[in-house]
C-alpha cells in the first residue's frame, strides 16, 4: 500500500469520525431526559372551576 | 567490538524507506490526519458531547422551571378561585367528593334518592376502608371508588323518577348497570349497580 492510498484511507476515516461526532452531538441534543415522574408533576392545572358542573351538584 | 552504528541491521532496513521521496512527501500529512483523527475520537468528541449534554440540561431545566412557575401561578389562582366560592358551594363539593369513604352519607344519599318516589328494598356496598388514618400523603391525590348495588320497587314512573334523583344525588355517583324487571304481579323492580367516589389525599 502506497503512502497516497494510506492517506486516502485516513481521510475517509477522518470524515467518518467527523460524521460520528456530529451525529453523537445531534443525538445528545435531541434526546429528552425528563423522567415520567417529573412529567407527571409538570402536567398543567386549569385554575378555573367549571361552574356548570358545580351548579349541577345538589345539596 | 566496535562497529559503526550506521551499518547496523536497523539502518540497513530503514534508510531506504526514509529516503524514499513519496514517503518523505506524504508522511507529514498521514501523521497529521492520524493525529487529528485520534484527537477527534478521544478529545473533541467527548468534550463536544458533554457540552451538548450540558446545554440540553440547561434548556430542559429552564423549561421545567418555567412550567413549574406557570403551575405555581395556576395553583395560586385556583386556590383564590376556590376561596372565593361561597361556603354552600364548598360544602356541596365536599359532600360530593369527600376525602374519606363516608359510607353513612352515601347510604343516606342513595336512600333519600330512592325513598322520594319508590320503596327501598336492598342496598349493598362493597368492601371499603371506612377511615384510612394511616394512609401516607401522596404527591398526587387519586380517586377512590366505592361500589354499591341497590334495589327499589315501584311503578315505572316512580322508578324513572328514582333514577333521576340518583343522577342528582349529593354524592357523585356513576351508574354502571341498570336493570328494570316487571314481575307477573306487583310493582316493577329496579336493580342498580354503580360507583361513588372519594378523593384520597
Amino acid at each position: 500500500m502506497s503512502g497516497r492510498q494510506f492517506l486516502y484511507i485516513l481521510i475517509a476515516t477522518l470524515i467518518t469520525v467527523l460524521i460520528w461526532v456530529a451525529s453523537d452531538i445531534i443525538h445528545t441534543r435531541t434526546q429528552s431526559d425528563i423522567s415520567p415522574q417529573v412529567q407527571e408533576v409538570l402536567e398543567p392545572v386549569n385554575p378555573n372551576f367549571d361552574q356548570e358542573v358545580i351548579n349541577s351538584l345538589s345539596l | 567490538m566496535s562497529q559503526n552504528k550506521y551499518y547496523s541491521r536497523y539502518y540497513t532496513y530503514i534508510t531506504p524507506v526514509i529516503t524514499n521521496k513519496l514517503v518523505k512527501s506524504s508522511t507529514p500529512y498521514i501523521f497529521s490526519v492520524l493525529a487529528v483523527t485520534l484527537f477527534m475520537i478521544f478529545i473533541i468528541r467527548p468534550t463536544l458531547s458533554t457540552i451538548a449534554q450540558l446545554q440540553k440540561n440547561i434548556e430542559t431545566h429552564k423549561q421545567i422551571l418555567d412550567q413549574l412557575k406557570k403551575k405555581g401561578q395556576d395553583l395560586t389562582l385556583a386556590k383564590q378561585n376556590f376561596d372565593s366560592l361561597d361556603p354552600q358551594t364548598k360544602e356541596r363539593i365536599k359532600l360530593a367528593l369527600p376525602s374519606q369513604a363516608q359510607v353513612t352519607s352515601l347510604v343516606k344519599s342513595l336512600e333519600d334518592s330512592v325513598k322520594k318516589e319508590a320503596s327501598f328494598s336492598a342496598l349493598q356496598v362493597q368492601s371499603v376502608t371506612v377511615y384510612d388514618n394511616a394512609a401516607e400523603a401522596t404527591t398526587s391525590p387519586n380517586l377512590g371508588e366505592i361500589e354499591f348495588a341497590l334495589n327499589a320497587q315501584g311503578s315505572y314512573q316512580q322508578l324513572m323518577a328514582t333514577l333521576d334523583y340518583l343522577k342528582h344525588s349529593s354524592r357523585i355517583v356513576t351508574l354502571t348497570n341498570i336493570v328494570l324487571n316487571k314481575p307477573a304481579e306487583g310493582n316493577m323492580s329496579l336493580s342498580v349497580t354503580g360507583k361513588a367516589y372519594l378523593l384520597k389525599n
